[in-house]
């Protein structure tokens, strides 16, 4: 919670502002039931009948009407200046959440589910803002009106006012009891409501899979289960919530029964006036807000405190860069690429290592193929060269700088990538494609799209260009999707091309004509290229292969003398594909 | 990002409130509930407004007479009664509790079981968020509606009536005094309701926009990274963050206004009170008792007018909610099945006849063209041709994904559409491309909740060369899996769909570009367990890598959603059609 007050300390002005305005109007609140009670006095003093006088009531009434106009208009004005102010660090954290998630490590959304770091963004900045208005404001009022009320009937009637009390003291028992359970209950609520989201998403992406092998029947119950707990928790709830918000409005009623018992004996003995009772029984209902307030207060302090806390986890996360110390951005020209004795083990995964003790190194211009087995390790290998996850110190190396000591944008900035599975956004054509390269101008996204092969596909939609993709845009099919992958990452015309595997879904011929024209372009431009496959022919043409096996590099070589070998993973992988394709039309001839 | 694609889409025309009834059949159900709820918070109410009256006479008939003995007895009678509205309100909320929560169950099953019968074509064009919304948060507000809209609304119109009828058999002279401003609270409603409705509703939208935002950056958070967009996402996002905080001032700021104007009407009811009902009492038309108990009865009055704004908004939303759900309840793009399972569901030999097959996703394109072809029990096939073909959809059709516009498919001489659903794909397994990992065990994966014992499972994953991945696992088989999937590569996870698969024990077995991400030997190896598992039974592949089919019985060569050729490999080569092509160019290059 140091932020709000931090906050509030750096905007002090206007809560002090904020706060002598409360004060007027809770002063105000505190003077009505007097003018009420001085009216009953004068009219209730003796046979009433013989009273010729009504300034009195005129002038009480007058006062009334005054403090009820100043309440009205100073609590606009506060409530919206503190409102600005509460949206304002409402948008500002949200903002800054942003920023973050932009910046921490690809390891940390591994981790995280997407619709927590989601809620911490919406629900938890807004319950912070609820708490800076209403949690705020009936904070103050229960110290003011409630001190206020009960020092000005203490005053007044004494003995009356600790009367009083016992009938409180229920309601402060009461709301301790509940609140705590409550607010048990409402992480309870929390949780499983997000575990119905995550059936019901599984559910529907998984859908062609539980119908193919008929499993309806099971994910429903599954489903089923998570609603009826959820169903049982908000039952106990209920249970409370019964016990308590009725409780309010009983007390209310037993303190005016307190003060009709008690204050009519003490008025038929002449101890106070008729018109202190009337107005004991004003004070009740002033009072009946503080108290209700103070379970309300309890319970948005602790949300908001707990989404605070949740925000402020994220905000202390350290980035990608943090852990940096000078970092440095030279003028790269990715003269060369090595990796020197590379070993990795995934965080999670203990001692496990995914890549042993590899060295690799290759030089502008030269494109180089990796393949290998099954996981292997080949996407690793990647992940590392970007630093989606950060490889050991003095391992991986452009140009001679150790990546690790590299500004993270910048060496980014020297990568186009082509990712196993393609994400694209739901926009159009055309902003998908200069995602990378905002000003990218129409020929270049044109020959982007010619290169990648999917210009004559993207014609053929509803509005060329225009079409909307993505989630909510119109379906394309797995190939079409990798080929818009890969014109988006050639727009950006940045000096190493990366592609995962990202042509797996393609199909061979198409495949043809896209390795020619990437080998035309690459020749063309000088950029050096990096290729995931299984594929043979998207292989053979590269400069060199390198062959990952259980983590470790075990050739390396160009692709015909490692053919010529006779022996290794790619010869054989030859072999197969190309070989037994060939025996396949012999036989056929 | 200039363009916003979204905009058009998040602020949809709130339909009517008729969209309630669609509510009748689940209150229905409830309805013994809502009765005793109903009644519960009517006696409720009456209890609590009669203690005023109880002030009024203790006031006028025993303290200003000094009668304490009859004070007590008063007292006592109230004390009663407060007791007894407590106990009544504790039900009365639980049990608003219980009808909210029951229904809200049987609407999650509802939508649920719907969509697990909606055609893909629904599903293909809803985006996911918005069916996730349905069921979850759009249900949540039914519940809010059972639980503090509509009980409430109808509790303030007791309270309000109960008032009324309080005011006036007291003292009509002073009720009307007290009741001056109404016509001015009751345009203050009218002209506020449409107005905190409209920015509420905008407000509303803003939100929808933020999250859509905010969710498909974080999905497509490394490609941000990659490509350098945090700048210029920042900024979009920044201007959304930044409308968002606009509306939602706005519509509170009326809300204040609404607020405060009520509480000045409120305000000057009071003092009106006290000074008509001060000249009264002086004049000896009206007591003092009258006049406090008035002074509670307007308050009273004024409470449930304060908060009818607020009801009516949870009305509104809940409306607009019952709406949407309507669609999906009502939607009628459904997969027929008309059939009923039998009871021992029959065992397919596998035969397959597609006769002058005509398919069309969309109007204006037909996929399959006029396809017939047969294929006998346990054969072997292969589907080859070009992107966008027809491949997959024949699969589609098979299963009865999507069902054909014209033509028949067969299968052992049944129609296809004459099969109940869960007899036809239970004789089916297919390994798509693209896996799906539910969130679970490698065994609930494998297995998907059926009764399979291990043993089957780890004879299935030996044959296909899985074993050995799945024991490097943390905890092999019982290793937890994200539905992302993210602790496997690619390439495991199509091994997991090819177990799944087989320990299904298919009679039809759907192969489409299943070993696409795995590599070389793996897929051979696959393949040998493949041939093992399925003899003597059908199945049918999709590859692009055309040395993986040639073995297969039957090889149907698709262009343009036509079969162009088909036969055995040799005879395809021998042909020098468009196979023949395909198959050179596939290895011309390396030469």
């Amino acid at each position: 919670m140091k932020q709000i007050w931090l906050f509030i300390k750096e905007n002090s002005k206007w809560y002090i502002l904020i706060a002598f305005l409360l004060l007027i109007v809770n002063g105000a609140q505190l003077l009505m039931p007097l003018f009420i009670g001085n009216i009953i006095d004068y009219i209730s003093i003796d046979s009433s009948s013989t009273i010729t006088n009504y300034s009195p009531i005129w002038f009480n009434s007058l006062y009334f009407t005054i403090a009820a106009f100043a309440i009205v208009i100073f609590r606009i004005v506060y409530i919206n200046i503190m409102r600005k102010f509460a949206i304002h660090f409402e948008h500002t954290k949200r903002i800054q959440l942003f920023e973050k998630y932009l910046s921490l490590p690809d390891s940390f959304f591994f981790d995280n589910e997407i619709g927590d770091l989601m809620a911490r963004a919406n629900n938890d900045t807004i319950a912070v803002r609820q708490f800076l208005v209403m949690g705020l404001l009936s904070l103050y009022d229960i110290v003011i009106l409630g001190v206020g009320a009960l020092t000005i009937m203490l005053f007044k009637a004494p003995t009356l006012t600790l009367w009083i009390l016992l009938p409180l003291a229920i309601l402060i028992f009461l709301s301790q009891f509940v609140s705590k359970r409550i607010h048990k209950l409402f992480k309870a609520i929390q949780e499983t409501f997000a575990d119905i989201t995550t059936r019901v998403r599984e559910t529907l992406v998984g859908m062609n899979v539980i119908r193919t092998f008929c499993r309806e029947t099971y994910y429903m119950n599954r489903f089923v289960d998570v609603c009826s707990s959820y169903l049982r928790i908000n039952l106990n709830l209920g249970k409370l919530m019964g016990l308590f918000h009725p409780a309010i409005a009983m007390v209310i009623s037993l303190t005016v029964l307190v003060v009709t018992i008690v204050g009519g004996y003490q008025a038929m003995h002449g101890l106070i006036s008729l018109g202190t009772l009337v107005e004991f029984t004003q004070y009740i209902q002033l009072l009946a807000w503080p108290m209700m307030a103070v379970g309300f207060v309890v319970n948005m302090y602790q949300r908001a405190s707990i989404s605070l806390t949740r925000i402020q986890e994220i905000l202390t996360t350290p980035s990608a860069d943090a852990a940096q110390r000078i970092l440095l951005k030279p003028a790269l020209s990715m003269d060369t690429i090595s990796i020197h004795n590379l070993s990795y083990s995934y965080p999670l995964q203990g001692k496990e290592y995914a890549i042993h003790n590899l060295s690799l190194q290759w030089h502008k211009g030269e494109s180089v193929g990796i393949t290998g087995p099954t996981g292997s390790g080949k996407t690793t290998i990647l992940s590392l060269l970007l630093r989606i996850w950060d490889p050991p110190e003095n391992t991986v190396f452009v140009d001679s700088y150790d990546i690790t000591h590299l500004d993270l944008k910048m060496l980014r900035r020297q990568f186009a990538y082509v990712p196993q599975v393609s994400f694209l956004f739901s926009n159009t054509v055309w902003e998908n494609l200069r995602f990378g390269k905002p000003d990218a101008s129409k020929d270049e996204i044109m020959e982007a799209a010619r290169i990648a092969r999917v210009l004559e596909d993207v014609k053929k939609l509803d509005h060329g260009f225009d079409t909307i993709i993505g989630e909510r845009g119109v379906t394309l099919s797995g190939g079409q999707k990798q080929r818009l992958a890969l014109a988006r990452a050639l727009v950006t015309q940045r000096p190493f091309l990366v592609l995962d595997d990202s042509l797996s879904a393609v199909d061979p011929e198409t495949e043809e004509i896209i390795i020619n024209n990437l080998k035309n372009h690459l020749q063309k431009t000088n950029q050096t290229c990096i290729i995931i496959s299984h594929r043979i022919t998207t292989l053979h043409w590269l400069d060199k292969i390198a062959v990952i096996e259980k983590g470790r590099l075990t050739e390396f070589d160009s692709p015909s003398r490692l053919i010529e070998s006779k022996k290794g993973y790619f010869y054989r992988l030859y072999h197969y594909q190309y070989l037994e394709g060939l025996e396949g039309l012999h036989n056929g001839n | 990002m200039e363009i916003d694609p979204i905009a058009h889409n998040d602020i949809r025309n709130k339909p009517s409130m008729s969209v309630l009834k669609d509510l009748i059949p689940y209150l229905k159900k409830v309805k013994g509930i809502l009765i005793a709820t109903m009644l519960y918070l009517l006696i409720s109410t009456l209890t609590s407004t009669v203690v005023p009256l109880l002030l009024k006479t203790a006031i006028d008939d025993y303290i200003i007479p000094k009668d304490f003995h009859g004070l007590l007895f008063i007292g006592l009678y109230s004390l009663l009664l407060i007791i007894g509205t407590y106990i009544f309100q504790y039900f009365g909320t639980y049990y608003s509790f219980v009808a909210a929560q029951k229904i809200v169950l049987d609407l999650r099953k509802d939508i649920f079981h719907k969509l697990l019968t909606l055609s893909n074509r629904y599903l293909g064009k809803t985006p996911l968020g918005v069916i996730i919304t349905r069921t979850t948060n759009d249900t949540e507000k039914l519940s809010e509606l059972m639980s503090s809209g509509a009980v409430q609304l109808i509790n303030d119109a007791i309270l309000l009536i109960v008032t009324l009828f309080f005011l006036f058999s007291t003292n009509v002279t002073l009720s009307l005094y007290s009741l001056c401003l109404t016509p001015l609270v009751v345009w203050s409603i009218v002209v506020f309701s449409k107005l905190l409705r409209a920015s509420y509703d905008l407000a509303r939208g803003k939100l929808t926009q933020l999250n859509i935002n905010l969710q498909e950056n974080l999905s497509g958070i490394s490609i941000i990274k990659i490509f350098n967009r945090q700048k210029k996402n920042r900024t979009y996002f920044d201007a959304i963050s930044e409308g968002y905080g606009d509306a939602t001032y706005r519509a509170l700021k009326q809300h204040t206004y609404f607020n405060q104007t009520i509480n000045i009407c409120s305000f000057l009811s009071r003092i009106t009170v006290v000074v008509a009902g001060s000249y009264m009492v002086i004049k000896g038309t009206s007591t003092i008792g009258t006049l406090t108990a008035f002074l509670f009865w307007v308050n009273y009055f004024y409470q449930p007018l304060r908060d009818m704004g607020e009801r009516f908004n949870i009305l509104q939303d809940a409306a607009s909610s019952m709406g949407k759900i309507g669609d999906i309840l009502h939607c009628n793009d459904t997969i027929p099945d008309n059939a009923l399972p039998s009871p021992t569901p029959p065992i397919f030999k596998g035969k397959i006849e597609f006769k002058n097959v005509v398919f069309r996703y969309s109007e204006e394109k037909d996929i399959l063209k006029n396809v017939s072809f047969t294929i006998e029990p346990s054969q072997r096939i292969a589907l080859v041709g070009p992107t966008g073909a027809g491949k997959s959809t024949i699969m589609n059709i098979l299963l009865r994904l999507f069902d054909i516009e014209s033509g028949a498919v067969y299968i052992d001489g049944k129609e296809l559409r004459s099969l109940p659903l869960q007899e036809l794909r239970s004789n089916m397994s297919i390994v798509l491309q693209d896996v799906f990992i539910f969130k679970g065990s490698v065994r609930d994966n494998i297995s998907l909740g059926q009764n399979i014992p291990i043993e089957q499972i780890i004879e299935a994953s030996r044959f296909l060369n899985a074993h050995t991945f799945i024991t490097t696992l943390p905890k092999g088989y019982d290793t937890m899996l994200s539905s992302e999937g993210s602790n496997l590569s690619h390439g495991q996870k199509q091994l997991i769909s090819f177990i799944r698969a087989l320990v299904h024990n298919p009679r039809i077995l759907l192969l489409d570009e299943a070993t696409s991400s795995v590599d070389t030997y793996t897929e051979k190896l696959i393949q040998e367990g493949i041939n093992k598992l399925m003899q003597g039974r059908t199945s049918i592949a999709i590859a692009h890598r055309l040395s993986t089919i040639t073995s297969c019985d039957k090889i149907f060569v698709i262009d343009q959603g036509k079969i162009i050729e088909q036969g055995n490999h040799e005879e395809l080569l021998t042909k020098k059609g468009f196979y023949y092509d395909l198959y050179t160019t596939q290895f011309q290059d390396s030469l």
